[in-house]
């Protein structure tokens, strides 16, 4: 059986180098260019081998032509060196730099193997090395004696560390050449002539002891070096001297020791491992104390890799002493040396390490130990490992405990008889979790525990284990299911399936677990909580550890979420044993719900209320006394007054589920108790927290269904009234909750009240009147229980009304048990005689209506666009509103039934006027007789004869039903109740957001536009509905809502009847505080702008309908500076002076609609961006060019020095660029005259300075400037009549 | 490290090997490297060092260490020894005068500590000579039969040739698969 193959999960795993061949090209290039292209090449190089940083061994077979070659380039640079040339240091620094990222990526041990082992390369290498060296010391900052305590803190490698890193790794392959060293030293003439010290081995040992006192890398490679070369059989005299330095070395103290001491360190502990017992055993008495001190001394304290280095270090001199073949051989009973007793302490010490790193060396030196001992020795060192796991030991050493255990479970030294002792240490490691602070921590050692299980699995024979890894089994399941974390449940998994695997059919459906509970399958905890662990929970075998592990740990775990889930996960599990939950785990939790420990109350009242569902799911309520016990449990929690406090909002969560599942298990009640559980709900209705608040609504749905069984005058004054009053309470808190519930109450408790729940419910969602705390949440709320309510009271149950009479008989009636057929007669009768369908459909129409008005909600508070929510509420709720109104509207029925094309379309054909041609006045006009429009429309409606040609007509269809409907919301909403009318405002509402500022909200915008478009049945009287399927379909809404996807939409501004909206939601967008959005979107709309060639009559169209809802945001302080940057974006130089050419009146009008914002306006923002437009408005022809002009020098000498300087600025500039104007109409003394004025004058300064030079500037360019005082009151007056 | 990286390593771990070549020199290390690997064995030098060769077999991923056999060498030889999983003992099976040579140099080899464990398969080369000692003989002339604790195994062979060769690493690479990884 193979075990789980933890790279599958990966996003792209690969069987091959499928860019070698460019690896190839790249190092070809290297060579070719001598090494100067390698540091560009680096960045290529190794973005491709990164790639394979998981799957190195795939690089294996191409790394000789990679290294090679690499290495060649080095080689040549090396005979440089030794014939002391210059060496380009960049060309061997990038090789370097290609070099080493092999390295990195497979890792020097892999590595090294394919770096060439000639003997002739030893001398020049080290001269290469010598020279990287010299270079490394020139650009070292040499660190003063006592500053510096960290060996990382110190930049003494620089750019150069790769080249150390690289030279010093080829020199210890090198080093390991056959012959005697003396051989290829060319500075040694004779060898014969005596036993003389080689100075290329001198060379080597000393550069090699410069880098072991350096960081990182190079230590490593040269404590490589210095271990291989001085276990070389010809080095046994350099090898003394050297461990008498490293004695002296090691009890170094002080600033220095933190870089000589790991390097010294790190050399021994590599001798140690690799060199011959014959010349080392003696060395050890001596190394021992010292390596021993090394441990408990400063520097160990200070730093783990000093800890760890001892730890492998007294591991290493303790087994050489030890004879390998000993404990194989069995001749037991030999003397074991103290150092091996001092040395099993030391490492049972460091199993405790604080340091994953000095446990995991611990670890390993357990294992190798044990593996050399007797074997009565070594089931002493296990028999101590127990002392480990103890109740007050720290994480740490639970951790070590296990990989120690692991460690000799792989090399099969667990003797079998010590299992039973151990198995149930590693039951309780594998949910080893202690709280700590606001997490825990745990999660290693379950991983390692895991991991002994595994090495069990693997190092036993079936008939050893089975026992034990039966014992196992169960605790390694509950983790697989129910570990918080991904790791530990894939880790126990893999456990399980090597157990599987390799001891048979030892474990009782062993096969049909590990299929279900993979890799995969575990990946995310809700599957593996509710679908992986309920699988499992089917064999007996496992069910029991599994329940018993969610009651008693994962219910009160310290994660909420996790609670949550462990809850439902229970519940998940009642179908395979009812009884067991029925009895047992509803005693178990029942008084769990009252525990002083909120984890623990919490996560039993969730448990209970999911059990109690599932048991009524499963057809095995509770028992009478039971049902009796859970449904005091919320008076219980209420009286102990466990909602006070400190998690006192976790806890009505939880009660409000449990009476939602209450309720929905239908456990009978006392009359006290549905009292109680009631008032409950409401109360936490009212609570501040929305996310309890819509839980209690939710629970309160269910409640009133089970609970209630008829509308009775108490039962509506307890709920329907009740919220319908509290809508209107001071308190924000008692509106959002009320608005929730009567969004939630059942269509029995609303149908007596239907009129007035829609009504209020309309109310609350519109901007409060006199609200001293206006709240956008209870407005939110309230459109959305205006949407669930009618959907409630006339949605799907029944099918919408065919005729006056079927209306009453078919009352909706949701409740899915037999509490409606109860109602009484009186009841019925009395709503039957309202509800006839055209009520509805004028309570529907309302209510739509409200919904409209409520996407016109803006507010804002400091939290920013609050009013947001509610138009993003709205959105939502249109769609299934406009249906339920289309369903009972049957004009519109019949409209599309008989009518298939949309009738935006039939009504354009009936125009048949191409829009180019139309007298630029009509839209302006068609404003104050819109309702006519619209009877003709509605009358083309009927009789449109001739659908054909619809698509080359089709912009003129939008317009034609643009101009007839385009002021539907102009007017007061609640007016116009024509369910057609609501339709197409609904979607020119819905069309303004999605240009508008937030990007969620176009989201919503678009999201709501596609459910309108794709409506079944499809919703009639949609406008523009080709135009608009068009632009939704193009792609998703989400990325329609992005700046790329905007220009699409901006597209639209073609379609009359969408203009409007877009414009509005246009303006506020290139207004607002969002520079990238503006531009983008004034960007597209320029480009709309620009017809074919010259032609620019789009624009005409554009600045008509801007100037048209200007009155509507006239003073606006949310729309008038947009509304002025919008104009500015227009007013492109060849824009406007084709606007002054076709159409000047509409200059004329944005002069007027400008002064008329900036009248009497105290906005600095909206001033200078008046000052803007009125600057680009001075390029027009005489009598407009003087009106800007007053204008802006009417700004000039205003009262805000801001503003006052920026219309000079922007006037100055203007003037620079007048002569290339056609339109100049000044000399050029009087424009010089003009810039003197200007710049000779502090414009920010006071303003007795500023007017008369304003006066002088007019005089200048015989401009008559209004009297100062009259200009305010005259320019207000003349806005509303300029624009109309 | 968590349990899953480990089994990551381990998985990795057990595809590789690495084997040691040794013997005395002129016994054909180097040839039977070539061959193995397809390449030309027509002419071949004394090893001077060592060769590292990695290659793909089978499954597995071999690396040889074929370290060269003179008698200068062979003090060296336990700079290699390291980590070694498989030992190849390379004989010139003609060359009947340094049988007893070659006979104390392995049982030397097999008293090192660190080669404890290791599969050894030895290799009777040049049986397409004449002269060549048979397999039989061989095992009779090193006391093959005298080793304990001890995987062993013997082919005659021809590396020039390519006869044996195959069936020899077989064995070596089922005999060490065979055994139980410890992760060091």
């Amino acid at each position: 059986m193979d075990v789980l193959d933890p790279e599958s999960d990966s996003v792209r795993t690969c069987t091959y180098v499928e860019e070698a061949d460019e690896l190839f090209g790249i190092v070809q290039k290297a060579v070719a260019s001598k090494g100067q292209e390698a540091g560009d090449l680096l960045a290529r190089f190794s973005t491709i081998l990164v790639k394979y940083q998981e799957q190195g061994n795939l690089l294996d077979p191409h790394l000789e032509h990679i290294v090679e070659p690499l290495s060649d380039i080095l080689r040549k640079f090396a005979l440089q060196a030794e014939a002391t040339k210059e060496i380009n240091a960049e060309a061997l620094r990038g090789t370097c730099q290609l070099l080493w990222t092999v390295i990195t990526v497979r890792g020097y041990k892999n590595s090294v193997k394919f770096f060439p082992h000639e003997a002739r390369d030893l001398e020049p290498v080290t001269c290469l090395l010598d020279w990287v060296h010299s270079q490394t010391a020139k650009t070292t900052i040499t660190w003063p004696g006592t500053a510096l305590h960290t060996v990382q803190a110190v930049p003494r490698q620089g750019q150069w560390f790769e080249a150390d890193g690289v030279l010093l790794l080829w020199l210890s392959q090198l080093i390991l050449i056959p012959f005697d060293l003396r051989t290829v030293d060319s500075l040694l003439g004779d060898v014969s002539s005596g036993p003389q010290q080689s100075p290329l081995v001198a060379k080597i040992s000393s550069l090699a002891q410069e880098y072991l006192e350096s960081a990182g890398s190079s230590r490593t490679m040269a404590a490589l070096l210095m271990g291989r070369l001085l276990t070389r059989p010809d080095q046994a005299t350099e090898l003394s001297a050297f461990a008498e330095h490293a004695l002296q070395s090691l009890q170094r103290q002080g600033a220095n020791a933190s870089f000589i001491v790991p390097g010294i360190a790190h050399t021994l502990a590599i001798i140690f491992k690799i060199g011959h017992r014959k010349i080392l055993l003696p060395l050890v008495p001596r190394m021992w104390p010292a390596a021993a001190q090394l441990l408990t001394g400063s520097e160990a304290a200070r730093s783990s890799l000093v800890r760890k280095l001892a730890v492998k270090l007294s591991q290493r001199l303790a087994l050489m002493t030890l004879d390998r073949q000993g404990s194989t051989g069995g001749e037991d009973g030999r003397e074991v040396g103290e150092e091996v007793e001092e040395a099993v302490g030391l490492l049972l010490t460091g199993l405790q390490d604080k340091d994953t790193v000095v446990r995991w060396s611990a670890a390993k030196g357990v294992g190798r130990l044990c593996g050399c001992l007797p074997q009565e020795l070594g089931d002493e060192v296990v028999s101590s490992l127990p002392d480990l796991f103890m109740d007050s030991s720290a994480d740490a050493a639970w951790h070590g405990g296990c990989l120690a255990l692991a460690e000799l479970a792989r090399r099969g030294l667990l003797l079998p008889a010590r299992l039973p002792q151990l198995s149930p240490l590693i039951c309780r490691a594998l949910c080893f979790d202690v709280r700590r602070g606001p997490h825990s921590v745990g999660s290693h050692v379950r991983d390692a525990a895991a991991y002994v299980c595994w090495a069990l699995a693997r190092a036993y024979s079936s008939e050893i284990m089975q026992s034990s890894l039966l014992a196992l089994a169960p605790s390694l399941l509950v983790t697989a299911c129910y570990d918080r974390e991904v790791n530990c449940r894939r880790a126990a998994s893999a456990a399980f399936q090597e157990s599987v695997g390799r001891q048979g059919g030892v474990f009782p459906h062993g096969i049909d677990i590990l299929t279900a509970a993979d890799y995969f399958t575990l990946g995310t905890r809700t599957q593996a909580y509710l679908t992986v662990a309920p699988f499992i929970a089917q064999y007996p075998e496992y069910r029991r550890a599994l329940a018993d592990h969610l009651l008693e740990a994962k219910l009160q775990h310290w994660d909420r979420a996790l609670r949550e889930t462990a809850a439902q996960a229970l519940a998940a599990l009642v179908p395979t044993e009812p009884a067991l939950f029925q009895g047992h785990f509803v005693d178990a939790l029942l008084p769990l719900c009252l525990s002083p420990t909120l984890e623990v109350r919490h996560g039993a009242t969730l448990g209970l209320a999911e059990v109690s569902l599932a048991l009524d799911k499963v057809g095995q309520g509770l028992e009478d006394s039971r049902a009796a016990q859970v449904a005091g449990v919320v008076p219980a929690i209420e009286k102990a007054r466990l909602y006070r406090g400190k998690g006192g909002e976790i806890m009505r969560s939880a009660v409000c589920r449990l009476i939602e599942c209450t309720a929905l298990a239908k456990l009978p009640l006392t009359m006290a108790q549905k009292k109680a559980l009631h008032a409950s709900l409401d109360e936490n209705l009212k609570h501040p927290a929305a996310a309890i608040q819509s839980q209690a609504a939710v629970a309160l749905c269910a409640f009133c269904k089970a609970y209630v069984s008829k509308a009775s005058p108490e039962a509506l004054a307890r709920t329907t009234l009740k919220h319908l009053q509290g809508l209107k309470d001071a308190n924000v808190a008692i509106r959002r909750g009320s608005a929730m519930a009567l969004g939630a109450l059942p269509s029995m408790l609303l149908l007596p009240h239907a009129e007035e729940v829609l009504q209020s419910l309309g109310r609350a969602a519109q901007k409060e009147e006199d609200a001293e705390d206006p709240d956008a949440e209870s407005r939110m709320n309230a459109v959305r229980a205006l949407a669930a309510s009618a959907q409630t009271l006339y949605g799907e149950q029944h099918d919408p009304p065919t005729s006056h009479s079927a209306a009453a008989s078919s009352k909706p009636s949701r409740e899915p048990n037999d509490s409606s057929s109860q109602r009484p007669q009186g009841s019925s009768a009395k709503t039957a005689e309202i509800d006839t369908p055209m009520c509805v459909q004028s309570r529907l129409c309302c209510a739509v209506s409200a919904t409209i008005a409520a996407l016109d909600d803006y507010s804002i508070d400091n939290r920013g666009d609050v009013g947001s929510w509610v138009r993003e509420a709205s959105m939502t709720a249109l769609p299934p509103l406009l249906k339920l109104m289309a369903a009972y509207s049957p004009n519109m029925r019949h409209a599309s039934a008989s009518q298939p094309s949309p009738p935006a379309q039939s009504l354009a054909i009936s125009q048949e006027k191409p829009s180019a041609h139309k007298p630029p006045i009509t839209s302006s006009a068609q404003h104050t007789n819109n309702e006519n429009s619209l009877a003709e429309a509605n009358g083309e409606l009927q009789s449109a004869p001739q659908a054909d040609n619809a698509s080359a007509t089709l912009a003129d269809a939008d317009a034609a039903i643009g101009d007839q409907i385009s002021s539907a919301d102009d007017g007061s909403p609640q007016d116009a109740q024509v369910p057609e009318q609501l339709v197409v405002a609904a979607v020119r509402g819905v069309v303004r957001q999605s240009v508008e500022r937030i990007v969620r909200t176009r989201e919503a915008a678009l999201s709501s536009l596609k459910e309108l478009l794709c409506m079944q049945p499809a919703l009639p009287c949609i406008p523009a509905r080709q135009s608009l399927e068009g632009v939704v379909s193009s792609s998703n809404p989400e990325h329609l809502a992005t700046l790329s996807g905007l220009p699409t939409l901006v597209s639209l501004v073609h379609v009359e009847v969408l203009r409007q909206p877009l414009l509005e939601g246009m303006a506020a967008s290139i207004g607002g505080l969002d520079g990238s959005l503006g531009s983008s979107i004034s960007t597209a709309l320029l480009s709309q702008c620009q017809g074919a060639s010259q032609d620019r009559t789009p624009l005409r169209a554009v600045a008509q309908e801007l100037l048209a809802i200007w009155p509507r945001h006239h003073d606006s302080s949310r729309m008038a500076t947009p509304l002025l940057r919008t104009l500015a974006a227009l007013l492109k130089p060849d824009n406007l002076a084709w606007l002054e050419g076709n159409c000047p009146h509409l200059v004329d009008a944005m002069l007027t609609a400008v002064d008329g914002e900036l009248a009497g306006c105290k906005d600095v923002a909206r001033l200078i961006a008046g000052a803007d437009a009125l600057t680009l408005l001075l390029a027009c022809r005489p009598p407009h060019q003087e009106r800007a002009l007053c204008s802006l020098l009417g700004l000039m000498r205003g009262r805000f020095p801001r503003v006052r300087r920026h219309a000079a600025e922007q006037f100055y500039v203007h003037l620079l660029s007048w002569e290339a104007s056609p339109t100049r109409k000044f000399t050029e003394a009087e424009q010089e005259r003009c810039m003197n004025l200007l710049t000779e004058t502090a414009w920010d300064g006071p303003l007795e300075a500023a007017r008369p030079q304003c006066t002088a500037i007019a005089d200048a360019l015989h401009v008559q400037l209004p009297a100062l005082k009259l200009r305010e009151p005259k320019a207000v007056e003349s806005s509303p009549a300029a624009a109309n | 490290m968590g349990l899953l990286s480990i089994i990551k390593k381990v998985k990795q771990r057990e595809k590789e090997m690495r084997v040691l070549m040794v013997g005395l020199d002129n016994a054909g290390k180097t040839t039977v490297v070539k061959q193995l690997n397809g390449e030309d064995t027509s002419t071949i030098s004394p090893t001077l060092g060592f060769n590292i060769k990695t290659l793909q077999y089978h499954s597995y991923c071999l690396n040889i260490w074929d370290v060269g056999g003179q008698k200068t060498l062979r003090s060296y030889w336990r700079n290699y020894f390291e980590q070694t999983d498989a030992l190849i003992w390379v004989i010139d099976s003609a060359d009947t005068l340094r049988m007893q040579d070659c006979k104390d140099e392995l049982l030397g080899l097999l008293k090192e500590e660190k080669l404890v464990g290791a599969s050894l398969l030895i290799l009777a080369n040049k049986q397409d000579l004449p002269s060549a000692l048979t397999v039989a003989e061989i095992i009779e002339e090193l006391g093959l039969k005298m080793l304990r604790n001890r995987h062993w195994h013997i082919v005659g062979c021809s590396a020039r040739k390519g006869d044996g060769i195959i069936s020899g690493f077989d064995w070596v690479v089922q005999d060490v698969k065979s055994r139980i990884y410890v992760l060091d």
